[in-house]
């Protein structure tokens, strides 16, 4: 085992949300607008238990190799080449996902709030705490995570609470205008955040008591879900058709709170933004690190942080050109392969050590006799 | 002993990032702008008329605690191709950069809005520092003016005036409050139609560039000025659209004196209800129901008696009926829905709306609107009946 520290169970679930909400708040909203219009929050339901049956997945691949991630427990399902192939598969996979966050992350920043810094700047400035924390280890993560998560949640809920007043629910009817085709369409583009639990597959052998994994995580997803879908139906309450040509409907959400002597939230959003994208990337950071000290079996890993902290630089600021290409690809081009590797092979691989284990059984049970 | 020396340069490399953000702007480089004046100029050029906050002026005031002859306000004047390029010439007059983000109100100019205002509204909504919640509203006249004319000085902002000025008109039922949010919103649903509170000047004496007045409701189509709903057409609006806040209504009663009991409403809430019989609209219901207090009253009304106030409210559902329908009226004659009864077909019956949308024009002209009002009278205030005069 590479890492030394053990993480406690009960912090899973405020490690999932700051996982997949921060970003999934502030960009899904259009992207599942865009597909299902008004009935966005039913995609997000959906969605939910799709995200449910990974966690089931992953949950279940974990508890079966107990101390083993699913760089090291895919060479012993489906052999050692086709499994190294796999391993090499999931580190570029969480290098490319986590230059998708961190050029979110930046264009957000460089957008809405600083105009006239580079991006570059913001990239930088994030990935230096990032590569800080991932040298420390998981559990600094972890720990700092205790101390954002509720403000983060606090913050979300708050910027809802206040908004109420301008809500008129009569703008998500009719529901099922165009039938479940769109529906279902909105809940595929969702898919790529509700997967990314895949950090749980890096992290299950390092979480004290892996068997409690299951529940809790699958807690952290209801909860993510139930947030989405309200937060889905507050932007399409408040800002109706509009939706769809907002760049960040709920930074605008945040912007247009006015109840009594409180107003202009950007502040919170920002505080959320930087504090939660901060987790997810350093989250991701951690899991790229970890995934190619396995992958090369390499005992003290945790320098790659920093040339893979570079890469990660350099490959979130050249790849795309400006925000409408990032929000391009990640609804239409790589969600394809992200949905592939998150959510189809752990699957792929849980049906196959369950067929391994009741053909192995069926193998085994003449012998004994 | 090497720790120490790294991690002191780890403090004095921070001390460098910790002067300032980036885009910080300092308070002498910007000017902060309290509201805007949209006018355009016969050579198809946009007119701006931004008011600049004096901060000097401010303090003096807040310092010496009595007011100087001039407001610490005062109003620019720049002229672009668009929104932007005028902003941009703003730094011209003044040197400084306009900051956008305390604007409370933008007042459009009658010409601009009859021209239509599609150019300006991009801007508006694609820039980061113009805030959701800014109040439009459409001048009677030119909109430089309208940043010019005075009011009584309770606040010494004239903008932040007009905005207390919407926002308590609204609370009282007689103006409509509508905000760039309200106006994306309403522009962009299924009637592309839309309406924006009107404010006008009147010349008085003693005053030298008039006063200020909230005056009807200026109604848009594509964006474009189409007519006026006088203060009752506004009214009846406001009860359409379930806006009603509180409002004074006038009763005649007994009827044959006019105007002699005012109800003021507490509580109202209307329902638009399309009726739709074998996949045909047949009629538009709009269902009121209501709650009110006599708020005055006269010597031939006898409180004490039920069946008086029962049928004060039923005089006052048929004043508020009237009023509906008179709206509804001036609306169809605009040609505008702008009740949103195409957006009630839409979300009862979005099949329905799809067939019959390319035709909405015509059948929102032709289509029968019947108004049911329920008011109650709940309270009749502390006392019951008016005192008579002696000499009738």
């Amino acid at each position: 085992m590479l890492e030394d520290g053990k993480i406690p169970y009960r912090c899973v679930i405020g490690i999932i949300i700051t996982t997949i909400a921060p970003t999934a708040i502030l960009y899904l909203p259009t992207i599942t607008y865009k597909e299902a219009r008004q009935d966005g929050w039913i995609s997000v339901f959906i969605t939910t238990f799709v995200g449910l049956l990974v966690v089931y997945v992953i949950t279940g691949l974990g508890t079966m190799y107990k101390d083993k991630t699913i760089i090291e427990y895919s060479a012993d399902i489906i052999g050692k080449v086709p499994g190294k192939i796999l391993g090499f598969l999931y580190c570029v996979h969480f290098i490319y996902i986590n230059a998708f966050i961190l050029r979110e992350f930046a264009e957000l920043l460089a957008g809405a709030f600083m105009v006239e810094t580079p991006m570059l700047f913001f990239i930088i400035g994030i990935i230096l705490p990032s590569i800080y924390g991932v040298y420390k280890g998981l559990e600094v993560i972890i720990r700092v995570n205790q101390m954002i998560f509720p403000i983060f949640m606090i913050s979300i809920l708050a910027i809802l609470l206040y908004s109420v007043k301008d809500m008129d629910f009569t703008n998500i009817l009719p529901i099922m205008e165009n039938g479940i085709e769109p529906i279902l369409l909105g809940g595929y583009r969702n898919l790529l955040w509700f997967t990314e639990v895949i950090v749980l597959a890096m992290f299950i052998p390092y979480i004290n008591r892996p068997d409690k994994v299951r529940k809790l995580s699958m807690i952290a997803i209801i909860i993510i879900g139930l947030l989405g879908m309200l937060i889905n139906a507050t932007i399409v309450a408040t800002f109706g058709v509009n939706t769809e040509y907002l760049t960040y409907p709920y930074l605008s959400l945040a912007r247009y709170v006015s109840v009594g002597f409180i107003e202009r939230l950007d502040s919170i959003i920002m505080f959320m933004w930087i504090g939660g994208v901060f987790i997810k990337i350093a989250v991701f950071h951690y899991c790229a690190t970890l995934a190619i000290g396995q992958w090369l079996e390499i005992k003290k890993f945790k320098f790659l942080s920093i040339p893979i902290g570079i890469l990660l630089v350099i490959l979130s600021y050249v790849l795309w050109d400006n925000l409408t290409m990032v929000k391009y690809q990640i609804t239409y081009v790589a969600i394809v392969p992200f949905v592939i590797m998150q959510g189809v092979i752990p699957v792929l691989l849980f049906i196959l050590t369950k067929i391994k284990k009741i053909l192995f059984k069926k193998t085994k049970k003449p012998k004994n006799i | 002993m090497r720790n120490k020396v790294i991690l002191s340069l780890c403090i004095i490399l921070q001390i460098s990032l910790l002067c300032g953000c980036w885009s910080k702007k300092e308070l002498d480089e910007i000017s902060i702008l309290s509201g805007i004046g949209i006018d355009n100029t016969d050579d198809d050029k946009l007119l701006l008329t931004m008011q600049v906050i004096l901060h000097r002026e401010m303090k003096i005031e807040s310092q010496s605690g009595k007011r100087g002859e001039e407001r610490p306000t005062q109003n620019v004047e720049v002229i672009g191709d668009s929104l932007i390029d005028a902003n941009r010439n703003f730094i011209l007059q003044t040197g400084r950069r306009g900051y956008w983000s305390h604007v409370s109100v933008i007042v459009i100019g009658e010409e601009l809005a009859k021209k239509g205002i599609s150019p300006i509204l991009d801007v508006l909504e694609r820039d980061n520092e113009i805030r959701q919640r800014t109040l439009v509203l459409v001048a009677k006249g030119e909109a430089k003016e309208i940043l010019m004319g005075e009011t009584i000085d309770l606040e010494v902002i004239q903008a932040y005036n007009i905005k207390d000025m919407i926002r308590i008109a609204h609370n009282d039922g007689k103006s409509v409050k509508v905000d760039l949010r309200n106006y994306f919103l309403m522009s962009s649903k299924e009637s592309y139609s839309s309406f924006i509170p009107g404010i006008n000047i009147i010349q008085t004496n003693g005053s030298r560039n008039g006063n200020i007045e909230l005056k009807d409701t200026g109604i848009f189509k594509e964006n474009k000025l189409v007519g006026w709903f006088n203060e009752t057409e506004t009214r009846g609006l406001l009860w359409i659209l379930d806006d009603i806040q509180s409002c004074i209504t006038e009763v005649n009663y007994p009827k044959e004196k006019c105007n002699s009991v005012f109800i003021e409403v507490l509580r109202s809430r209307t329902k638009v209800e399309p009726v739709i019989k074998n996949n045909t609209l047949e009629k538009i219901v709009l269902n009121v129901s209501a709650s009110g207090k006599i708020a005055q009253s006269n010597e031939y009304v006898d409180i004490t008696k039920t069946k008086v106030i029962s049928e004060i409210g039923k005089a006052t559902e048929e004043v508020i009926t009237k009023k509906m329908i008179g709206t509804i009226k001036k609306g169809k004659s605009l040609n505008v829905d702008i009740f949103g009864f195409g957006e009630a077909i839409y979300k009862k019956n979005p099949k329905l709306w799809k067939e019959m949308e390319e035709y909405w024009e015509d059948i929102f002209l032709s289509i029968p609107v019947e108004v049911n009002v329920n008011m109650e009278i709940k309270r009749t205030g502390l006392i019951s009946k008016s005192k008579k005069d002696k000499g009738m």
